[in-house]
């Protein structure tokens, strides 16, 4: 699998950093970080251009990013009517966009680099909770730099080694993305515990 | 703790998945690691997908070792060839291609650690 993507990379050079980059902001399932190290790794080796690699990966990147906050802020918006015309279901999505509207920006840092398998998803949410596009494309720009500095400059660092480095990476992606999403159902479970713990104290059971 | 999944099957049964999702990627990266600090994978086998720039950097050897290898031209374009194509190229199987390429490096290794 991986083998296939740096034979792209190796092949077509740049048009497939760019592709990949830009798909993988809408949930399409490529392993864009792959791409990223093979990019680097053959910028180290002199058969891609560092420079080029980096600001066309990045462009790529914010670019798939805003196309899907905008489908958010369209298609998400309007299936979050449709939900909020049910009374109980309005206050948890009132909750959700509070949340957004304080926290939006850093979860929209964070996903850009760190729960990268994430990205994706906080982009469409994002729009549709209408999180400021301008609050969201500086947040996302930065971020984005981040993911696109890191995972090539390790390409480009341990280019011998490609192989090797795409595996670590990415169960690493994984383990930081998994214990993201485990951390917020315990806390969402805990969190029900409680009320209704206090909902069978105040009905004297 | 059953009465809890008892009451929010749901959720309980995505905080499992979740949990064992976690613990499936904790092993799998400290085996990679294990294995990224084993020296004797430090060499890379070679795959279609190298370009000869590629193993040259991979393997250490001199900048014009692995292109004298493969009798490649150098018209100066800078063109990427991947060992694969380097093997349609020439009319040849990618196995052949890589063996005689290891051959080669394998020899140039055992002379420079002399």
């Amino acid at each position: 699998m991986n083998e296939t993507l740096f034979g792209y990379v190796s092949t077509y050079g740049l048009p497939v950093v760019a592709v990949a980059a830009y798909l993988s902001c809408l949930a399409i399932p490529i392993p864009t970080s792959a791409v990223m190290l093979a990019a680097g790794a053959f910028a180290a080796a002199g058969d891609l251009i560092l420079w080029q690699v980096v600001t066309l990966a990045w462009l790529a990147a914010v670019l798939g990013d805003q196309t899907g906050f905008f489908i958010g802020r369209k298609g998400g918006a309007r299936i979050i009517e449709i939900l909020e015309a049910h009374p109980r279901r309005a206050a948890l999505i009132g909750n959700a966009r509070a949340l957004m509207q304080r926290w939006g920006g850093v979860g929209v840092f964070f996903s850009t680099w760190l729960f990268a398998p994430l990205g994706p998803w906080v982009n469409f949410l994002a729009g549709s909770a209408k999180l400021s596009w301008i609050r969201f494309t500086l947040w996302d720009i930065a971020g984005e730099a981040i993911w696109v500095g890191l995972y090539v400059s390790l390409g480009f660092q341990f280019a011998a080694r490609l192989p090797e480095i795409t595996t670590i990476l990415n169960d690493w992606a994984g383990l930081i993305s998994a214990a993201v999403v485990t951390l917020g159902l315990a806390l969402f479970l805990l969190h029900k515990v409680r009320a209704s713990r206090n909902d069978n104290a105040s009905h004297g059971r | 703790m059953i009465r809890i999944a008892k009451r929010h099957p749901y959720l309980v049964t995505a905080f499992a998945f979740a949990l064992a999702v976690m613990l499936f990627f904790t092993v799998r990266l400290a085996a990679s690691m294990i294995f990224w600090n084993d020296r004797a994978h430090l060499d890379q086998p070679l795959a279609g997908w190298m370009t000869p720039r590629y193993i040259t950097r991979s393997w250490n050897v001199p900048p014009d070792f692995v292109a004298t290898t493969l009798a490649l031209e150098r018209d100066g374009a800078g063109r990427r060839v991947t060992l694969q194509d380097l093997a349609d190229q020439q009319g040849r199987s990618l196995e052949s291609l890589i063996q005689d390429l290891k051959i080669a490096l394998s020899s140039r290794r055992a002379t420079a650690n002399e």
